[in-house]
């Protein structure tokens, strides 16, 4: 046999490989599951939002603290039921950036606003931030597995904001958390000129 | 360069070993053994541990009257499944989306933290055992030995996940532990509710 022909059945054979046939993939599902971890986490409007969201629950007080990340992934799984639905939503890049921006400015000033109101505000802005995460979602290796990641990460960037909002309790703490607002409504500030 | 044609011969063979292995369906870690695997299968498959997840999570909410009532049903109605998934009879449900909106419907009920009747927990437990039971089946080329044990593995595995689930969260009683339930069963909600979106557009 020539070494043409030797290379020709080997090239021929290894169009045969593949992998193991999975019913439930385990590399989908890790797959799938890691991107979406870290999507909210690899774009630093969704991470400045979303931490703004659980320091304004410092200020804010209860029930609304502890109601936000209750209430919060149902209502950006709407937006998100949208994306994947593929109803364009008008300047969801706006609506991210400016919701870092408002949501900063908010905390900032420490607003204690009525309830209704902050939900009013904190779901429309998670509408924005879910048709984001779910115009992605049809790609994803494993679409169960992506969303259960990316609902998981925005929960914990929310817990971490209630962690740092908790601060407020601590002598310095509530200048603290103000600043932090500062940061990230100047942060806002950048994203939407960059959006725009 | 000639080789010789049994020097080719190897070479064809080693590389035919290589071919496509066997499909492993219901193995969620491969060459954990059929027991193992089945063991496993209720929580490595999504849809049937968020269903699971979510059902244990409201049975627990509510307390050890809806344990009496949701668990024999769930555990008939899972061996019954079971079985029939043995003989490869699954009457083609379409059995992600419907463990999923079970999923999607105990979540919201946890969230709200409803008092459902208590007959809602045995009509809830038999239909989820029912699902999850037919959605198990195992590959048609496994002997009986092997079937049985993966099927009595996933039946073991179900009946664990539930238990366990249902009584920590039982056993929950601060308002911080109740909050984190209501948390996981928005996380649930919001994770299937996209899924259900995907799948019926």
């Amino acid at each position: 046999m020539t070494q043409k022909r030797l290379q020709s059945l080997l090239a021929g054979s290894l169009l045969l490989l593949a992998g193991t046939a999975q019913a439930h993939a385990p590399t989908d599902i890790a797959g799938g599951f890691s991107s979406g971890f870290l999507h909210p986490l690899l774009g630093w409007d969704h991470v400045a939002a979303m931490v703004a969201v659980g320091l304004w629950g410092a200020f804010l007080g209860r029930p609304a603290i502890w109601l936000l990340p209750v209430v919060f992934p149902l209502v950006m799984a709407i937006g998100g039921a949208l994306g994947v639905a593929g109803i364009a939503l008008p300047g969801v890049e706006i609506g991210i950036a400016a919701s870092a921006l408002v949501l900063g400015l908010m905390v900032l000033l420490a607003a204690r606003p009525p309830l209704p109101v902050a939900a009013v505000l904190v779901g429309v802005f998670a509408i924005f931030h879910g048709h984001a995460h779910g115009t992605e979602l049809p790609h994803a290796a494993s679409p169960l597995a992506y969303s259960l990641g990316f609902v998981l990460s925005t929960g914990l960037l929310h817990l971490a904001g209630i962690a740092f909002g908790l601060l407020t309790r601590l002598r310095f703490g509530n200048t603290l958390v103000r600043a932090g607002g500062a940061v990230i409504a100047l942060a806002g500030a950048w994203f939407l000129f960059q959006a725009l | 360069m000639k080789l010789a044609r049994p020097a080719a011969r190897p070479a064809l063979a080693a590389l035919l070993a290589l071919l496509p292995q066997l499909a492993l369906a219901h193995s969620p870690i491969e060459g954990i053994g059929r027991f193992y695997g089945g063991l496993l299968h209720p929580v490595m498959v999504l849809p049937h541990a968020l269903a699971l997840l979510t059902f244990a999570l409201l049975v627990g909410q509510v307390g050890v009257s809806a344990m009496r009532r949701a668990y024999p049903p769930f555990l008939l109605a899972l061996a019954v499944g079971l079985t029939l998934a043995g003989f490869n009879i699954t009457f083609g449900l379409p059995s992600e989306r419907l463990l999923l909106s079970s999923a999607l419907l105990c979540g919201l009920l946890a969230v709200a933290q409803w008092k459902l009747p208590l007959l809602g927990f045995t009509v809830l437990g038999a239909l989820l055992g029912a699902v999850v039971g037919l959605d198990s089946g195992v590959e048609a080329s496994l002997s009986r030995q092997e079937t049985f044990a993966a099927l009595l593995g996933c039946w073991l595995g179900a009946a664990i996940g539930l238990i366990v689930i249902a009584g920590v969260v039982e056993l929950a009683r601060r308002p911080w532990q109740r909050l984190a339930v209501r948390i996981v069963a928005s996380w649930v909600c919001a994770s299937t509710l996209l899924v259900l979106a995907l799948a019926l557009r």
